[in-house]
């Protein structure tokens, strides 16, 4: 009997010892697998190097979800200059140095991603030099990260801060200085509730650097567990900054609306794209224009109306647009005698129909011309 | 860069260091359970030494498995798809031809207050050294999705064999209105030879072609170093869309014309070679363009004349287009042209198709000596009777302008 209670009882120590060894295997075989959630999101140095002067060595210094953070940061504070007037990317040239830092290469990645022409420069040359730093502060609220960007005598920053070990969300509002033309501006802070996060808040909005602003609108964004998107449903860098210029030509053709009364039509043409997603003009069509904006003055007005759509609300007749006034600018015509007429519902022409698309293209002169 | 999760492995090893302890005093005090005197106590360095080793085995595990969550393992699979511009791979022929042609395009826009617009695509090996080159010169650059800008820049490179059956590279390129484009034999994949002179299109800027030999590009023809001027595309290839002129005054008269007038008179408008619409200016006091011309000021007046009912130039009149050209014009100069064809007709497309298409043979001959077709400003002047001194009765009138300064 004692024989088989010993027995018994080493028994259960076998089989304790057993249980621990499968533990340890089945943890041990755990990790074989991928794991789930806890791998951070980042990016490789290739998606912010810039094609121009980038220095990607600087880049292959930091980590994945820096140069990530670095991304989220320069498309925020470039989507924001897209919507200065003065700052139209298809009109303006940067004169940049070649980046030596991570911060300078996303930076210089993002204007080219957002269509400005950059010069290289070897010292500070030109109207829109760019200059940009990245400052840390220790404050009262914890370790803060101030960002800024200059172009010529516009400078914008802001503050952000990495929440959760691997998210960054600005901790302040974006400043601006060098322009008054804030009031339209409509932040790209949804680039950053894309990360998700656990309950946190940042807050929304413009000022004017060292200026009170009656106008101010704040807004405090919540970011939740279930906002997180996957990496490939995230917004890519090239659309938010598509969807600034198209919300600052939104503004600019309500807002600007010309009384045509005042005006005689001079000349019209009508540019065809080959079909209805094509941005291609074509040698004619620039031809056209190039002859259109010889005989422009000061004061006369270049009408666009592109939008053909049944609904009234077509985004590819807006990007037409959009693609001819960038012609004009292009041209030297500026931006503010440039107009986009509203789109006007037009029942003749089917959403499915992918023909020849015009876009007309109007001269006007004040009646007083001669 | 990798960085080493200390705290991570530290933590690791302490949580199995404790789980295995927590096991061995489990599995002894179970096995002194059975013990009937403490000698018959099993002791673990005889009957149990395998498992610290598993145990250790087990934490190392562990903590192997908490260390492979690095920070910087990229987690976008898209990352790899960005391809960096393979400035490299391009053949020595086409670093070559490419240097040729930034040598033209350096003398004909100032690289510091030029952007070209370039092609956003980074699948050409070309096209980004063209890129490379034309930022390390000094030019703004301005990366397009589509054809944006009034300084884009395009390329075509032609492989074929030439009339004696040598292979032949066939490059042409536009930067906004001026075409460059130049022939070079290929012999071998290592060597270039110039097979024409670099022809140009679009400007009148006096170009050098020095055609310095190296180890890959061999001058052998010095009367191929030197630009010629041509025309880009003949007048009905361009075709660009009709631009016409709605102004009130050109309303009315077109009212009053077709409600009052019972004689068939000479019609107000008509278009030019540009497809511009004008006014017929025997009616008018003033130029078409007269705004574009506000600052600029007339330097030189001629009149080429034709013969009767006739749009042949002749070479009389093609010379002295020519000198007038060679001798006269500058890059920036703007050259107005005024058709005329006042006076009886028994052709078909009568004075307005006369008057207009002698503009347009003038505008053919300045085309194809580099003028661009911007800087010609063309415009007629048709009746069934004569114009008295104000306009010849058929002939071409050429106005030099040139800006204020």
């Amino acid at each position: 009997m004692i024989i088989t209670h010993r027995a018994l009882l080493h028994r259960r120590a076998c089989l304790i010892v057993m249980a621990y060894c499968l533990a340890s295997v089945a943890l041990a075989s755990g990790c074989a697998a991928p794991p789930v959630e806890v791998e951070p999101y980042g990016i490789a140095s290739e998606e912010i190097t810039p094609r121009i002067g980038g220095n990607q060595t600087a880049l292959e210094q930091i980590s994945a979800s820096e140069r990530a953070h670095l991304q989220l940061i320069s498309t925020n504070l470039i989507s924001t200059l897209v919507q200065i007037p003065r700052m139209q990317s298809g009109s303006v040239t940067l004169q940049i140095n070649e980046p030596q830092t991570a911060f300078g290469n996303a930076v210089v990645r993002a204007l080219e991603v957002a269509g400005f022409g950059l010069q290289v420069v070897n010292a500070d040359q030109g109207q829109n030099y760019v200059s940009y730093s990245k400052r840390l502060s220790e404050t009262e609220s914890g370790l803060v990260t101030d960002y800024q960007l200059s172009v010529g005598k516009i400078s914008l920053s802001r503050e952000f801060s990495v929440q959760n070990d691997n998210q960054i969300y600005p901790s302040s509002l974006l400043t601006i200085d060098g322009t008054d033309s804030i009031a339209d501006i409509e932040l790209s802070d949804a680039i950053f509730v894309e990360q998700g996060g656990r309950g946190d808040a940042f807050i929304s909005g413009v000022q004017l650097e060292g200026e009170p602003n009656p106008d101010l609108a704040v807004m405090t964004v919540d970011v939740r567990e279930y906002d997180e998107l996957p990496a490939d449903k995230r917004t890519p860098q090239s659309q938010v900054f598509d969807e600034a210029r198209q919300h600052f030509f939104a503004v600019q053709a309500k807002k600007d609306s010309p009384s045509l009364d005042q005006f005689n039509k001079h000349r019209r043409t009508v540019l065809i794209f080959n079909d209805d997603k094509t941005l291609l003009m074509g040698d004619a069509n620039k031809q056209a224009v190039r002859l259109l904006v010889r005989e422009f003055s000061d004061e006369d007005i270049m009408l666009i109306r592109a939008c053909l759509d049944a609904d009234g609300t077509s985004k590819t007749s807006m990007k037409r647009a959009m693609r001819v006034e960038q012609e004009l600018l292009g041209f030297g015509i500026p931006p503010e005698s440039t107009y986009i007429a509203p789109c006007a519902r037009a029942s003749y022409r089917h959403s499915s129909d992918n023909s020849p698309t015009p876009v007309e293209l109007v001269h006007y002169r004040p009646i007083s011309a001669p | 860069m990798v960085s080493f999760p200390l705290k991570k492995v530290t933590f690791a090893a302490l949580v199995s260091f404790k789980i295995w302890s927590l096991f061995v005093y489990m599995i002894r005090k179970e096995a002194c359970r059975a013990c009937i005197t403490r000698a018959d106590c099993p002791s673990p360095h005889t009957n149990f030494n395998w498992i610290p080793v598993l145990g250790m085995v087990s934490a190392l595990l562990l903590t192997a498995c908490g260390s492979v969550n690095m920070r910087d393992s990229p987690a976008s699979g898209s990352a790899e798809e960005i391809p960096m511009s393979p400035v490299s791979s391009i053949s020595a022929v086409d670093r070559a031809i490419a240097a040729d042609m930034l040598r033209t395009a350096l003398q004909i826009y100032t690289p510091f207050n030029t952007t070209l617009q370039m092609s956003k695509s980074d699948d050409d090996p070309l096209l980004s050294h063209f890129i490379q080159e034309f930022a390390n010169s000094g030019y703004g650059i301005q990366r397009v999705s589509a054809d944006q800008g009034s300084n884009f820049f395009s390329f075509t490179r032609t492989e074929e064999d030439s009339d004696d059956g040598q292979p032949l590279i066939r490059f042409d390129s536009s930067i906004g209105a001026v075409d460059m484009g130049r022939d070079y034999f290929v012999p071998d994949d290592k060597t270039v030879v110039p097979a024409s002179p670099v022809r140009l299109s679009g400007t009148r800027i006096a170009v050098n072609v020095p055609d310095e030999s190296d180890d890959t590009f061999k001058a052998l023809n010095p009367a191929n170093s030197r630009a010629v001027y041509v025309a880009s595309m003949n007048l009905a290839e361009q075709a660009p869309p009709l631009i016409s002129l709605i102004t009130d005054e050109v309303v009315d008269q077109v009212a009053t014309q077709s409600t009052q007038s019972t004689q068939p008179a000479a019609s107000l408008q008509g278009l030019n070679s540009s497809r511009v619409e004008i006014n017929n200016l025997f009616y008018a006091d003033q130029s078409n363009f007269s705004s574009i011309l506000d600052d600029y000021q007339q330097i030189e007046r001629q009149i080429v004349v034709f013969g009767n009912d006739s749009m042949v130039l002749g070479n009389t009149n093609k010379l002295l287009i020519e000198q007038f050209v060679q001798q006269r014009v500058n890059t920036d100069d703007l050259i107005s042209l005024v058709g005329c064809s006042n006076g009886p007709t028994v052709l078909d497309i009568g004075n307005e198709g006369l008057a207009l298409g002698r503009a347009e043979r003038v505008t053919q001959a300045l085309l194809s000596q580099g003028i661009g077709r911007d800087r010609i400003l063309d415009e007629g002047c048709w009746a069934p009777v004569s114009a008295g001194d104000k306009f010849p009765s058929r002939g071409v009138v050429l106005e030099l302008w040139r800006r204020l300064s």
